[in-house]
């Protein structure tokens, strides 16, 4: 879709402007929201409050638009979502399912919890990046290499090559408390 | 390889590395910055932020997803009440806004009065056939069992008195 929006007419609070932006995008921004509205959150009040967050302070974010970064649609979308998450937030309190915690968080021993201090920098971002889509959201490659445009077989040599690090990180640490 | 059927001990030792703080909370981006990530148009230096946040919150890869896709296919179909609120938001005579988009007609967020009223009225009708059926099965019972008892009686009526003992040892027989 071509994002040919008078962005000038709009942020100087143009009324034909402002009602042709939510003629056009009203579709696509009820459409990007609905999958997050959740919890007794109208989907309508979350399209609304992202109207009113573009507009709001003499049109403040929609002034933080450029078009030469990113298509207004995409960053609309990004708006919009990240406007429904925040909501969601503020109606729920913050809970974590029990599924999602690590079983090592979980279990009561009385050893003494691993004291290590990871290295910075021991992964790299997209490395963690695929290990938590893989192992937390389970994620396949497939999935993976689609979301992040990139090849599964770039999926698959970063997993690798971040496994190796973990081994050998915790191997070392391992031996180094056998040590002592 | 697959995200269910991945060797447990890479699972494992991902657990361990997680449960050390390895991937910590990390700043959130801009959405323009999360747009020009969803478009490809960062580059790797770039996209690192993105990344670093993206693993510490994966459920916001969804819109990344969402964005792109959107990009391609743009969703044009909207209610006509929610244009109606996200037009008033800006002061001004209202204008023809021009073509572009698939706009359905109000839809009443309230149930409407005839609804509640058919609802009710169906629950107050199965409630009425249950009991009528719950009072007729519950009449045959006892009608059928009344009917027991009487045939028992009648059945005892027709048998007499039952004899007494002497009548066994009377001379009557003719023995």
């Amino acid at each position: 879709m071509s994002d040919s929006v008078d962005l000038q007419a709009l942020t100087r609070g143009e009324k034909s402007a402002w009602d042709g932006f939510v003629r056009r995008y009203a579709g696509l921004i009820l459409s990007a929201v609905r999958v997050t509205a959740r919890h007794g959150i109208d989907v309508e009040d979350i399209v609304q409050e992202v109207f009113t967050r573009l507009c709001k302070d003499d049109f403040r974010l929609l002034k933080t638009y450029d078009p030469a970064r990113a298509g207004l649609s995409t960053w609309l979308t990004i708006v919009a979502r990240s406007t429904a998450r925040d909501m969601q937030r503020r109606r729920q309190p913050i809970q974590t399912p029990i599924d999602a915690v690590p079983e090592m968080l979980l279990a009561v021993t009385d050893e003494p919890r691993e004291k290590l201090r990871l290295p910075d920098g021991l992964l790299s971002p997209r490395q963690k990046l695929i290990l938590t889509l893989l192992y937390e959201r389970e994620m396949e490659v497939a999935e993976i290499a689609a979301a992040l445009n990139i090849d599964p077989q770039t999926v698959r040599s970063t997993h690798h090559k971040a496994m190796l690090k973990l081994r050998e990180h915790f191997a070392d640490s391992d031996a180094a408390r056998e040590v002592k | 390889m697959s995200g269910k059927g991945v060797w447990s001990t890479d699972r494992a030792l991902w657990q361990r590395w997680q449960a050390l703080g390895g991937t910590p909370p990390a700043a959130e981006p801009d959405a323009l910055s999360l747009a020009a990530y969803a478009e490809g148009r960062l580059s790797e230096t770039e996209a690192e932020p993105i990344e670093a946040w993206l693993a510490a919150t994966p459920a916001a890869i969804d819109d990344i997803v969402a964005a792109r896709e959107f990009e391609k296919r743009p969703p044009r179909v909207a209610f006509e009440h929610v244009l109606v609120a996200a037009r008033t938001l800006v002061p001004g005579t209202a204008t023809s806004a021009p073509a572009g988009a698939t706009i359905l007609p109000f839809r009443p967020r309230t149930t409407q009065p005839w609804r509640k009223a058919l609802a009710w009225s169906s629950i107050a009708a199965s409630l009425a056939c249950a009991s009528l059926v719950g009072f007729s099965m519950g009449s045959d019972a006892y009608a059928s069992l009344s009917g027991t008892q009487a045939v028992d009686t009648s059945s005892n009526e027709g048998l007499g008195t039952p004899p007494s003992i002497d009548s066994y040892f009377s001379d009557d027989s003719g023995t």
